[in-house]
């Protein structure tokens, strides 16, 4: 497998995945939109290390050595890299924080890490099951 | 409204297929810390910040500006679902956990670059009043639930 094709195929992943994101953020704003908890982040964040551990466990990757098949770079790196990110999390935890409620970004800020380590361990888990 | 989608679309694109292109070109550390995507993610949380700054209404990037960079292109290019994996395969692994847990560790406290992007106002009136409400009006208009 080429170089090129991997790039296009997780340009096109990470462009779709990128989009569920902004769907998902929106939808989760309107809803609660009073809070200022980043929870669409937050639900983002947890939602894709689950599918990202269930995933890999299931196509049986090498975390090491993801860009492993055609299958991977779409869907583990595109679709999955594009739908979460880090930046807005710590961005988030950066404007709670400078707008004065430093005990909830210190929460959301190893909130969000812990929640994303047990949930892809979940995913891994459920993965196992499944079969 | 569609447009924002499509130039979250694009954007998220270019920045996956860059983090991509690090992955091939960056290699792992020795025990599997994965370098490319630390790589990609502080660079990622650092021009998120400095781009935030940029995008205030009447600042140097515009709306459709600020939604295909940061929405889209570092949103994509940053990716939080690698970190927490690679961090529970490491800690998975006896002879990796110390790495996992220093990998671990390493990225939670290095992405506080955006921590430092908004410098405090200073209040001299009449000018330092003006300023303030610019200032106000760029929080509203960073609303956390508005951007991801």
């Amino acid at each position: 497998m080429s170089d090129p094709v991997t790039v296009a195929l997780v340009f096109v992943g990470g462009a779709g995945g990128s989009a569920i994101r902004r769907l998902v953020g929106k939808r989760v704003g309107e809803r609660y939109k009073g809070i200022t908890f980043p929870l669409g982040t937050l639900l983002i964040s947890v939602s894709g290390a689950f599918l990202m551990g269930l995933l890999s466990t299931l196509f049986n990757v090498d975390w090491k050595d993801r860009y492993g098949s055609n299958l991977t770079a779409l869907v583990l790196t595109g679709v999955l890299g594009g739908y979460t990110t880090f930046s807005t999390y710590q961005l988030d935890t950066a404007n709670l924080y400078n707008s004065g409620t430093r005990g909830l970004a210190a929460f959301y800020w190893i909130g969000s890490v812990a929640a994303g380590l047990i949930a892809a361990a979940l995913g891994a888990i459920t993965a196992k099951l499944l079969g | 409204m569609l447009k924002d989608g499509i130039l979250v679309f694009i954007g998220g694109g270019i920045g996956a297929a860059l983090r991509e292109l690090l992955m091939l070109v960056v290699a792992n550390l020795p025990g599997g810390f994965p370098m490319s995507i630390f790589i990609a993610n502080m660079t990622a949380a650092l021009l998120i910040g400095v781009l935030s700054s940029l995008t205030i209404p009447g600042g140097v990037i515009g709306s459709g500006g600020k939604v295909l960079l940061t929405t889209g292109t570092m949103g994509g290019l940053s990716t939080f679902s690698s970190f927490v994996w690679a961090t529970d395969q490491m800690l998975a692994n006896p002879a990796h956990r110390l790495l996992g847990a220093e990998h671990g560790c390493r990225f939670f406290a290095c992405g506080v670059g955006p921590l430092a992007r908004r410098p405090p106002v200073p209040d001299l009136s009449p000018c330092g009043n003006r300023l303030k409400r610019q200032s106000n009006r760029a929080d509203d208009f960073l609303s956390i639930n508005d951007r991801h």
